[in-house]
C-alpha cells in the first residue's frame, strides 16, 4: 500500500506551471515541449510530441471494446450491507441486530451463508442469471465514516487526501483515454451539481438533471438568434481564447439538442414502456426538490444510450435516504423501500437494454461510500450508525456472475463496524481495465496500480 | 455622490461622440478626426515580450478597456474614456498608486455581533436583560415541508405590558418574533389554510429567560375529517409545542451562525469590488486570495477571515516580502495550515511545505529536508484568537540545515533565506502573469519581471507598473486572451450596467458558486486552477450558467417570490437524520444572523440609450458593443443579427424610446443576447 501522502502532493501546481495550457492542447492537438515541462507528476502526454501522444493514444485506445459504456449508481447516504447481502447463517448477524435483522427464512437466499434483502428481489432475478457480480467488504485503509469526506473520497479515489487533486476517478480516466477530447458527451452526469467523480482537467461532463432544462434561459423571441449567433459548428478567429469558448459554444449547444432530443423520442417511444418499477415516494420533497428517483434517472440514461450519444460512462446519483440512522425498519420499511426501488430499477434498465439491443455493451456498477455499523441502534431508534466496508455490485450481461471475496467477519472488527476485504480502487481498476479495456498506466487515475478482479470473462 | 453624478454627466457627451466614431468606423469611413482615436485593437505581434511601455499614440479606448477589465474589474464607457483621455502613463498610476484615492464611502462590514453575549468558554449566559427571537415552523406528520401549503397559519404572541403581536407563517411554515423581551410569554397558534375554516388553536406559555434561551415550536399538522367534501385531509393543522432551549455557545460551535455570516462577508466582499474607487486594490487582494488560498470552512470564524483580508489589503501592491511575513504570521493561515499545531517534538510540516511549495518558490527549488527542518524552525509560532504569538516554550531552537545554510533558525529567518533565492521572485512573477497577462508565456518574459522584483527589493509597485504598461500586455498574446473569471465576471457585468449597489438578486454567492468560483472558500491550499489557467473557468456547462446567470440579472425574480439562499438550509441535508439535526442549528443561526436584504438591480437601458444619443437600431448596438465588449470593434462579431433582432421588435430602424420605458424589455434582451456570446466571456 502507498503511504499517504500530503495533499499538497497533489495540489495542481504540475500542471499550472506547465507552459502548456488545455486551450493551446485542444488548439493542436499537441503541445511542443516547453521550459517547464518534464516537471515531475505532469501527465505523459503533456510531455510527449503529437507522435509519441498518437502512439500513446493507440495504445491506450477505446477502440478495443469500442461499444461498452459504464454505468455508475451511487447509493449516497451509505447503504446498510448488512441488511442487503444477509449473513442469515451468521448469528453473530442476530445477536447484534436483535430488531433490525432479516429473518433467515425471509431471505432471498444466494448461497449457504448469505442472501438479499427480500426487497432486492429485483436483483435476485439478476444474480440468479448470473449476471450480478457482488463484492464483498469493499472500503480503503483507515476508512473514514463522515458522509461528505467519505463520499468524496469514493469520488477523487484519493481516500484521506484532503480535496485530492480536484479531479475525479472518471474524469482523469476520460483525460488520460481521450486526450484530444474529440467528444464532448463522453462523460455524462445526471444530476443537478457536477459530481467530483466526473470532473476532469480536459474533459468536463455533460451535466443535466431535466433534459428540458439544460439550455440556455431566454425569451422565446431571442432562441433563433441565439442559435444563429453560436452555431453548431464554430466560425475561428484569430483569438485563441475566443475560439475555445466558441467551440465549448457550439459543443455544449450541440450536446445540449441532442440530450434533450434523446429524452424527448424515449419518453414518446416504445422505451417507455418498460417496467421499471415504482417510483420512489418516499423522496421527500425539500424546499420544492424532490429527491432523485433511481428509476426516472436511469430511464433518461436509457434515452441517452438509444439517442444520438457516444457517452463511454454515465453517473447518476442515488440520494434520499440511505442514511439510516434511524427507523432503519428491517423487512419493511425506508430501507426495505430502497432496496426495492434499487432492485426494480436496476431490473427494468437491464430489460429496457435488452429491448434496444445494448444489454452487451452496459455494465453497471453500484457504489456506496460506507456501509454501516454491525451493532443497531435499538429501539426507539431502529436504526444504524456510520460504518465502514461494505458489498458494490457490478451488473450486466457480461459479468461473471457470484460473490468475491469472503464475507467480512462479523467477530473481528475494527472499531464495531466491518473490515475490508478490498480496496475500492481495486474495483475502479476493474471497471477501466476489465470492462471498458483501457491499458494504459493506472497511476495518473489512481495514483496507484491496484489489482484487479476477475469478473468479466 | 452629486459629485460623481455630475463628473458622470459631463463625459455624456464625450462617449456619444465616440459612439458616432465607432459608428463611422464601422463603415468604413476611417476615423482621423482626433483623439483618442476609438479602437486600435492589439498591437502588433512584435510587441509579445516587449516590456517597453507603450506610448501615448498607442493609446485608445480599447486598451483603456483591456487595462481596467485586467486591473480591475472593468467599468462604464465613462469610465473606461477616463482612463484613455489620459496618457498610458498616467493611466497606469491612477490605477496602481491608488492609496491617496478616497475610499471613505465604503462601509466597513456590518457584522450580526454572532459572538457577542456569548460566555467565553462553554458554560450557560444567565441573568439577561434584553431581547430574544422566537421562531418556529409548521411541519406536516412526516416532520418535513412538502406537499402541504403551510402559508398564513396565523401565530400570536403575547407579551405582558405589551399586548398581542402576530405573525404568518411564510410558504415553508415558518415564523418568527424578533426583538421579544425576555420573560414570560404567552404563543398561541391558529392553524388556518387559505379559504379554510379556522381550527384548532393552541396556547403555550413560554418562559425566556435568557436571549439564548431559543424557543423552537414546530406545529404540527395531522389529519382529522373535515374536509369540505367530508374526506380525511391533512390539511389540517393542529399544534403542539416543542420548547426547546439551547446552549448558545454549543450552538455557535456547530458553525452555522458563522459559516451564514460568512456568506454576508462574500457579500460585503463583492460589494466593495463593485463600488471601491480602487479597483486595482480589490484585484489584488482577489489575486492574493487565491495565492494564500485559505478557506473560510477551516478557519471557521468570520473575523480572522475579515483580518486576512485586511492583512492582505494593507500589503496588496506593497512589498512581498512584508506580505509573506504578515501572512505567515496570520492567525487564520496558522490555523488553515496546522502551524499552530506545530510544535517542538511534534511537528507538523503542513506550512513549511506550503510556504516553500505555493506561496515563495516554487516545485523544484527546495528539498523534503529543507521543509521537515523548516517545519522545527517554525515551531512556537501560534495565534491566541486574533493574535499572533510566538511562544518559546514550544520552540525548537536547536540548529537546523536549510537550503545548504545552518543555524539556529526561527520562522522569520526561514523567511528570509526564502527570499533569498531567486526563485521566490520568479514564481511571484510567474503567478502575477498567469492571473494578469496570460496563461502561456516564455521563461526568458518571466524572468525580466522576476529581475524587477528582485531589483526593487521586492516592491510589488515597479512590476505591476511594468506589466500594466508594458507593449506586451497589449499585444495579440494578451488582449482578448484570458476567460474571465467567474467573481470577475459577475462584478465586471455589474459594473458595465452601471450598477451602483450589488445586486441581491440573484445572490452573488449562489450566482458564483454556479460559475465555479466561490469568494472565502477556495477550493485547496493551491487556490483557483482558473487563477494559473484561466481556460479551467470554461466547460459547457459554466458556458451557459454565465449566459444564464446574465438573465436571472437581467430578468430578475421578483423579490416576493425569491427564496433567499441565506436562510435555505442546503439540499445536501434533504435526507434522514441529519435534516432534522441541522434544521435545528440553522433556526438558531438564522436568530443570531442578519438577513442579507433582497433587492434586484437597478438597471435602466432605456436611459443609458438616452444618454448615449442612440437613435436607431445600429447606434443602440453599437453602443451596447461599446459597453459590453468594449475590447471588439462592432464588425468583430456578428453584429448585424443582432440588429436584426432589434429592428424586428421595433418595427424598423428608428428607436423611439418615447417617455416611458416600453422598450426596456426588448433592449434588455438585446443586451442578454450580447453577453449569451463567446465574446463576453473572454477579456
Amino acid at each position: 500500500m502507498k503511504d499517504k501522502k500530503s495533499y499538497s502532493d497533489y495540489a495542481d501546481h504540475n500542471h499550472a506551471l506547465c507552459a502548456c495550457s488545455r486551450r493551446s492542447f485542444l488548439r493542436t492537438g499537441f503541445c511542443a515541449i516547453g521550459a517547464t515541462a518534464g516537471v515531475v507528476g505532469v501527465p505523459n502526454f503533456f510531455q510527449n510530441t503529437g507522435l509519441v501522444l498518437a502512439a500513446q493514444r493507440a495504445l491506450n485506445s477505446p477502440e478495443r471494446y469500442p461499444n461498452r459504456k459504464l454505468v455508475v449508481i451511487e447509493l449516497f447516504g451509505g447503504n446498510d450491507g448488512l441488511n442487503t447481502v444477509v449473513p442469515y447463517t451468521n448469528d453473530e448477524y442476530y445477536r447484534r441486530r436483535r430488531s433490525l435483522n432479516i429473518p433467515a427464512d425471509k431471505v432471498l437466499k444466494l448461497d449457504d451463508e448469505v442472501g438479499f434483502h427480500p426487497a432486492f428481489a429485483g436483483m435476485e432475478q439478476l444474480y440468479k442469471d448470473g449476471k450480478v457480480a457482488i463484492i464483498n467488504g469493499v472500503s480503503y485503509p483507515d476508512a473514514i465514516r463522515s458522509h461528505f469526506k467519505g463520499i468524496e473520497y469514493m469520488r477523487s479515489a484519493m481516500p484521506n487526501i484532503h480535496l485530492g487533486d480536484g479531479y475525479g476517478w472518471l474524469g482523469r480516466f476520460a483525460d488520460e483515454y481521450q486526450p484530444e477530447r474529440t467528444q464532448s458527451d463522453f462523460l455524462v452526469n445526471i444530476s443537478r451539481e457536477q459530481n467530483l467523480a466526473v470532473t476532469g482537467r480536459i474533459h468536463s461532463p455533460v451535466v443535466f438533471y431535466e433534459a428540458e432544462a439544460f439550455k440556455r434561459d431566454a425569451a422565446p423571441v431571442e432562441e433563433p438568434v441565439l442559435g444563429d449567433l453560436m452555431p453548431a459548428t464554430a466560425k475561428l478567429s484569430k483569438r485563441d481564447m475566443l475560439d475555445l469558448v466558441r467551440k465549448i459554444s457550439a459543443g455544449a449547444t450541440d450536446v445540449a439538442a441532442r440530450v434533450r432530443a434523446a429524452v424527448s423520442a424515449y419518453s414518446s417511444g416504445p422505451g417507455s414502456e418498460v417496467d421499471y418499477g415504482e417510483e420512489s415516494t418516499m423522496a421527500t420533497t425539500v424546499f420544492g426538490q424532490p429527491a432523485a428517483t433511481l428509476s426516472h434517472d436511469l430511464k433518461k440514461v436509457a434515452a441517452c444510450l438509444e439517442g444520438d450519444l457516444e457517452t463511454r460512462v454515465y453517473y447518476v446519483n442515488y440520494t434520499g435516504g440511505w442514511d439510516t440512522h434511524r427507523n432503519q425498519g428491517s423487512l419493511e420499511g425506508p430501507h426495505a423501500s430502497l432496496l426495492g426501488y434499487t432492485g426494480d430499477a436496476v431490473s427494468g434498465f437491464m430489460n429496457d437494454l435488452e429491448r434496444m439491443g445494448q444489454a452487451d455493451d452496459i455494465t453497471i456498477l453500484i457504489m456506496t461510500e460506507f456501509g454501516r455499523r454491525v451493532r443497531e441502534n435499538g429501539p426507539p431508534q431502529n436504526g444504524t450508525d456510520h460504518g465502514m466496508a461494505g458489498p458494490w455490485f457490478v451488473v450486466g450481461n457480461n459479468v461473471k456472475g457470484g460473490i468475491h471475496f469472503d464475507y467480512p467477519s462479523l467477530t473481528d472488527l475494527d472499531q464495531g463496524d466491518l473490515k475490508m476485504r478490498v480496496d475500492f480502487r481495486s474495483v475502479y481498476a476493474t471497471m477501466l481495465k476489465g470492462w471498458l479495456g483501457y491499458a494504459g498506466e493506472m497511476d495518473p487515475i489512481l495514483y496507484g496500480e491496484y489489482p484487479t478482479i476477475p469478473i468479466f470473462a | 455622490m452629486s459629485e460623481r453624478h455630475r463628473s458622470r454627466t459631463l463625459t455624456v457627451g464625450l462617449v456619444s461622440a465616440l459612439v458616432v466614431v465607432c459608428t463611422a468606423l464601422a463603415v468604413g469611413l476611417g476615423a482621423q478626426s482626433g483623439a483618442p482615436v476609438a479602437n486600435r485593437g492589439s498591437g502588433p505581434i512584435e510587441w509579445v515580450g516587449d516590456l517597453t511601455p507603450i506610448g501615448p499614440e498607442d493609446w485608445s479606448y480599447d486598451r483603456a478597456a483591456h487595462l481596467l477589465e485586467r486591473a480591475g474589474f472593468g467599468g462604464t464607457p465613462e469610465e473606461i474614456q477616463r482612463l484613455a483621455s489620459m496618457t498610458p502613463a498616467e493611466a497606469v498610476d491612477s490605477l496602481v498608486d491608488y492609496e491617496q484615492i478616497d475610499n471613505s464611502h465604503l462601509p466597513p462590514f456590518d457584522e450580526s455581533g454572532i459572538y457577542e453575549g456569548l460566555p467565553p468558554s462553554g458554560g450557560k449566559a444567565s441573568a439577561w436583560q434584553g431581547t430574544t427571537t422566537v421562531a418556529g415552523r409548521a411541519e406536516n406528520a412526516e416532520g418535513g415541508v412538502g406537499g402541504v401549503p403551510l402559508r398564513g397559519i396565523e401565530v400570536y404572541l403575547e407579551v405582558p405590558g405589551q399586548g398581542t403581536r402576530t405573525a404568518l407563517t411564510d410558504d415553508w411554515g415558518r415564523f418568527r418574533f424578533e426583538s421579544v423581551p425576555v420573560g414570560t410569554v404567552t404563543m398561541r397558534a391558529r392553524g388556518r389554510r387559505p379559504g379554510r375554516p379556522t381550527n384548532v388553536s393552541y396556547i403555550k406559555e413560554l418562559t425566556l429567560t435568557t436571549p439564548d434561551d431559543y424557543a423552537y415550536v414546530p406545529l404540527l399538522m395531522y389529519p382529522t375529517p373535515d374536509n369540505d367534501d367530508g374526506s380525511a385531509s391533512p390539511d389540517v393543522y393542529g399544534v403542539v409545542n416543542q420548547l426547546r432551549s439551547r446552549d448558545a455557545s454549543a450552538a455557535i460551535q456547530s458553525g452555522r451562525p458563522d459559516l451564514l455570516e460568512v456568506y454576508r462577508l462574500e457579500q460585503w466582499w463583492a460589494e466593495r469590488m463593485l463600488t471601491t474607487r480602487r479597483p486595482l486594490e480589490e484585484k489584488l487582494v482577489l489575486f492574493w486570495h487565491g495565492h494564500f488560498a485559505n478557506s473560510a470552512d477551516k478557519v471557521a470564524d468570520y473575523r480572522l477571515v475579515i483580518q486576512q483580508l485586511e492583512t492582505m489589503r494593507a500589503h496588496a501592491a506593497g512589498n512581498f516580502a512584508e506580505l509573506l511575513t504578515a501572512m505567515s504570521k496570520n492567525p487564520a493561515m496558522l490555523i488553515y495550515l496546522d502551524g499552530n499545531q506545530n510544535v517542538k517534538g511534534q511537528f507538523n510540516e503542513n506550512f513549511a511545505r506550503e510556504i516553500m511549495e505555493l506561496f515563495s518558490l516554487g516545485l523544484d527549488n527546495y528539498t523534503e529536508d529543507d521543509i521537515k527542518e523548516a517545519a522545527r524552525a517554525f515551531t512556537g509560532w501560534t495565534n491566541v484568537g486574533p493574535s499572533f504569538l510566538f511562544n518559546r516554550d514550544s520552540h525548537d531552537p536547536s540548529e537546523k540545515l536549510v537550503f545548504g545554510k545552518t543555524g539556529r533558525y526561527d520562522g522569520d529567518d526561514i523567511i528570509a533565506l526564502i527570499l533569498d533565492k531567486p526563485a521566490s521572485a520568479r514564481f511571484i512573477a510567474r503567478k502575477m502573469l498567469m492571473f494578469f497577462v496570460r496563461g502561456e508565456f516564455t521563461p526568458e518574459l518571466e524572468e525580466r519581471l522576476a529581475a524587477v522584483l528582485r531589483d526593487n527589493d521586492y516592491e510589488l509597485k515597479p512590476l505591476l507598473r511594468t506589466l500594466f504598461l508594458s507593449k506586451d500586455f497589449y499585444s495579440p498574446a494578451s488582449m482578448g486572451e484570458m476567460i474571465k473569471a467567474p467573481v470577475h465576471f459577475t462584478v465586471s457585468t455589474y459594473r458595465k450596467l452601471g450598477v451602483e449597489v450589488l445586486p441581491t438578486i440573484p445572490d452573488f454567492r449562489v450566482s458564483t458558486v454556479a460559475l465555479g468560483q466561490e469568494l472565502l472558500f477556495p477550493p485547496n491550499v493551491s487556490g483557483w486552477n482558473g487563477d494559473k489557467d484561466s481556460a479551467a473557468w470554461i466547460n459547457p456547462g459554466m458556458f451557459f450558467n454565465r449566459a444564464n446567470f446574465a438573465n436571472s440579472v437581467l430578468f430578475p425574480e421578483p423579490v416576493e417570490s425569491f427564496w433567499p439562499p441565506d436562510r435555505t438550509i442546503p439540499d445536501r441535508y434533504a435526507w434522514g437524520g441529519e435534516f432534522t439535526a441541522v434544521r435545528a442549528e440553522y433556526d438558531y443561526a438564522y436568530t443570531r444572523v442578519k438577513r442579507i436584504p433582497r433587492a434586484t438591480a437597478e438597471i435602466n437601458l432605456t436611459r443609458i440609450v438616452k444618454e448615449a444619443d442612440a437613435r436607431t437600431a445600429d447606434a443602440v448596438v453599437d453602443h451596447f458593443i461599446l459597453r459590453f465588449l468594449p475590447t471588439f470593434s462592432p464588425d468583430d462579431i456578428d453584429r448585424q443579427r443582432i440588429v436584426d433582432f432589434l429592428t424586428s421588435q421595433t418595427g424598423g430602424q428608428m428607436i423611439d424610446l418615447g417617455s416611458g420605458d416600453t422598450l426596456e424589455e426588448t433592449l434588455r434582451q438585446v443586451v442578454h443576447l450580447i453577453m449569451s456570446m463567446p465574446e463576453y466571456n473572454v477579456s
